[in-house]
């Protein structure tokens, strides 16, 4: 993994310690909250609904087991014992006190953690495939060129005050794991016909209010442009990205004015400007910082898999299910990537506690090399687990509560804070994906309905991607009440594709409703059981599904006098 | 003490009576703010004293008070922020927030963490 320099850590210092000065001019009222407010969102700290969140940067994912301890230190110092892992890799504590910021980023910086560019109109930390590195079908890892362009955007002077935000994500396999057309630029690496591998670049992704794929803009790029061409990218956009209009302000809105062509002219001609200017990249940069990404010690020869083979034969059915859905397949014979479940009933999707980040950091140093990953899908990775210890690690994740065979279920959920922590959100996130949980708590049933991705957002900013889930959720206001909107067909890999609304809003109960009858509905018609719903979906269309969710079912009751439905009452509530 | 509210409920816990509320049948708005130091949403008594307490706000009945009030909220720098004029009904036992975003705001932290043990 890449490791910060002495200038780098000086600088998390220094960074520490201005803001420290910015908080005690606030507390005395020497700033205003206008003055102040630019200067905290650049240190990643939000005002909530209840309190501030400050949001760390993990860029791309990547985690090592000092770090997870770090995180538990202070979450348990500064915060209430939890940490929350983001659909963009990052995590988030959610009830700081404005005045201990400054101390809990000091802490923070002995082990190159900060939450520099985590908020603000900036390009934010930049996010990959959870399984890069290790992934079987990927051409080369995205990794060193996700560090390039940390390195190249952090602090970069030109980009700091964007017309918006701008969200980076580079993949390096077939399979799309990071969402990249939901991105500002997405960058996959691919080989030319010559077998060169270079960048395909996408441009103008984004969700929020007005959702768009984003377009091809480059076929290929060399991977020695990566710099200069995203740097035409980023000042075409700064030059003439909308700012009269917040919502109008993302690069998708210049995209689509100008439309692709006329954009992509604009961006080549200002990357021959560029280039001139010394930001190719020269095959031993490279080479520099692929090195830091080399593989770890892998067992040699490889140990086989006998055991794990034996275990799924056994009558241990906990556990086949367990490794068939978490167990990943590694690029190395005899490894596996295993997905740690951060959904269950008990906890928002990708909380966890202290203590199980202090536990993660021991399983990842004695299963994993000493590293874990963040997932988009708010779960952790131990990327290098033998196959051969699979049995074992599944005990010690049971015994933490985070061996929930949900990779790629109905049960990993996506979800936004929604309106239990966040100030934009119209409805409950969290409330919603615990009633979901409960009533697919069966693992049989989850089992039988394979692979589907369930999105909810609280609110159209779409921060809970919904767009793009093969089951998508909107949060709504109606009227001062709850409402929520039900979505199908959405999808990121391996077609991008946003979902339909299905029909009018339900309440929360309604919502959970409806989604056990299109399950049941889609059981009914599949012809098999490899036949997805996504597949289905596809091949019948959305009336079917509208037919059972909203034939005989009443309209949503007059909520107006009554709060929204209990947030899981009668549920279990995880320890501590 | 605050008491919370069971936002679940469809008759919600009663809150203690506001005896301003009482003299003033029809409040329309209330002045809440985020506190500086921790972002708690807190509520403007009639005596102009912060509280987290929905319960102890004090009705501002027209628009000569709404915009006083919130005039001199934002002066107080440092102390709080973000100051807005929120819209409440009467009910017999005190205010209700209008939204739900307001309602759950109302509740405090332990509107989450109670739910889940961990964060409490």
């Amino acid at each position: 993994m890449f490791r910060y320099e002495p200038r780098d850590e000086q600088l998390l210092r220094e960074r520490a310690s201005q803001f420290r000065d910015q908080i005690q001019r606030r507390l005395s009222g020497e700033l205003t909250e206008a003055a102040f407010k630019p200067l905290r969102l650049q240190n990643g700290l939000y005002m909530q609904l209840h309190a501030y969140m400050l949001r760390l940067a993990l860029p791309y994912g990547q985690l090592r087991s000092e770090q997870l301890r770090a995180l538990a230190s202070v979450s348990r110092r500064y915060d209430r014992g939890y940490a929350h892992i983001t659909t963009r890799q990052n995590v988030q504590l959610n009830w700081i006190r404005l005045e201990e910021v400054p101390d809990l980023l000091e802490e923070l910086a002995a082990v190159h953690l900060h939450a520099i560019q985590t908020s603000g109109n900036c390009v934010r930390s930049v996010t990959t495939d959870a399984l890069a590195g290790v992934a079987p079908d990927e051409l080369e890892d995205p990794r060193p060129y996700c560090e390039l362009l940390r390195q190249w955007s952090t602090l970069h002077p030109e980009f700091a005050f964007l017309p918006r935000k701008f969200k980076i994500a580079v993949i390096g396999a077939s399979e799309d794991r990071a969402a990249i057309a939901a991105h500002d630029i997405g960058l996959r690496l691919r080989e030319r016909e010559d077998g060169e591998i270079g960048f395909e670049v996408w441009v103008g992704g984004g969700q929020g209010r007005n959702p768009v794929l984003a377009k091809r803009l480059r076929e290929w790029l060399p991977k020695a442009e990566l710099l200069s061409y995203t740097e035409a990218i980023l000042r075409v956009y700064n030059l003439h990205g909308r700012r009269d209009n917040k919502h109008k302000a993302r690069i998708k809105v210049l995209v689509g004015a100008l439309g692709l062509e006329r954009f992509k002219a604009r961006v080549e001609q200002e990357w021959e400007r560029v280039r001139a200017g010394g930001l190719s990249l020269r095959e031993e940069d490279l080479e520099a910082m692929r090195r830091h990404f080399a593989p770890p010690a892998y067992a040699s020869p490889p140990i086989d898999s006998r055991e794990l083979r034996a275990a799924r034969l056994s009558k241990d059915r906990g556990f086949a299910r367990w490794a068939d859905a978490n167990a990943l397949p590694h690029r190395m014979p005899g490894y596996r990537a295993v997905v740690v479940a951060l959904k269950s009933p008990a906890r928002p999707p990708g909380d966890l506690t202290a203590d199980q980040l202090d536990a993660i950091a021991d399983l990842a140093d004695e299963y994993s090399f000493g590293e874990a990953r963040t997932t988009h899908r708010q779960n952790l990775v131990l990327p290098d687990v033998e196959s051969w210890r699979l049995p074992e690690l599944f005990a010690r994740l049971e015994a933490l509560e985070l061996a929930s065979p949900s990779h790629a279920r109905i049960t990993d959920i996506i979800s936004c804070p929604g309106l239990d922590y966040c100030n934009l959100a119209s409805a409950r996130s969290i409330a919603l994906a615990e009633a979901i949980q409960t009533r697919f708590a069966e693992p049989e049933r989850v089992e039988a309905l394979g692979e589907l991705h369930l999105n909810i957002s609280g609110c159209v900013n779409a921060c809970g991607h919904h767009h793009v889930g093969t089951l998508g959720i909107l949060g709504i206001d109606k009227q001062g009440t709850e409402g929520y909107q039900l979505m199908l067909g959405g999808s990121i890999d391996p077609e991008p594709r946003l979902g339909k609304v299905l029909g009018r809003a339900l309440d929360l109960e309604g919502l959970v409703d409806a989604i056990d009858r299109v399950m049941a509905h889609y059981l009914q018609v599949r012809r098999s059981p490899k036949e997805r719903f996504i597949d289905v979906y596809l091949r019948v269309g959305p009336e079917p599904f509208k037919e059972v969710v909203y034939a005989d079912h009443p309209p949503p009751r007059d909520r107006d006098r009554q709060l929204p439905a209990p947030i899981g009452r009668g549920a279990p509530t995880a320890g501590g | 003490m605050y008491t919370m509210l069971d936002p679940m409920s469809a008759d919600p816990a009663p809150a203690a009576p506001n005896p301003a509320s009482a003299r003033t049948p029809a409040p329309s708005a209330i002045l809440t703010a985020s506190r500086v130091a921790d972002g708690r949403a807190v509520y403007l008594r009639l005596d102009r004293v912060w509280s987290e307490a929905l319960r102890d706000a004090g009705p501002l009945p027209d628009e000569a008070s709404q915009q006083g009030a919130l005039e001199w909220a934002r002066g107080l720098e440092g102390e709080i922020c973000d100051p807005y004029l929120m819209k409440v009904r009467a009910q017999s036992d005190g205010l209700e927030p209008i939204s739900a975003r307001e309602r759950i705001r109302a509740l405090g932290p332990g509107w989450i963490r109670q739910r889940f043990g961990y964060q409490v």
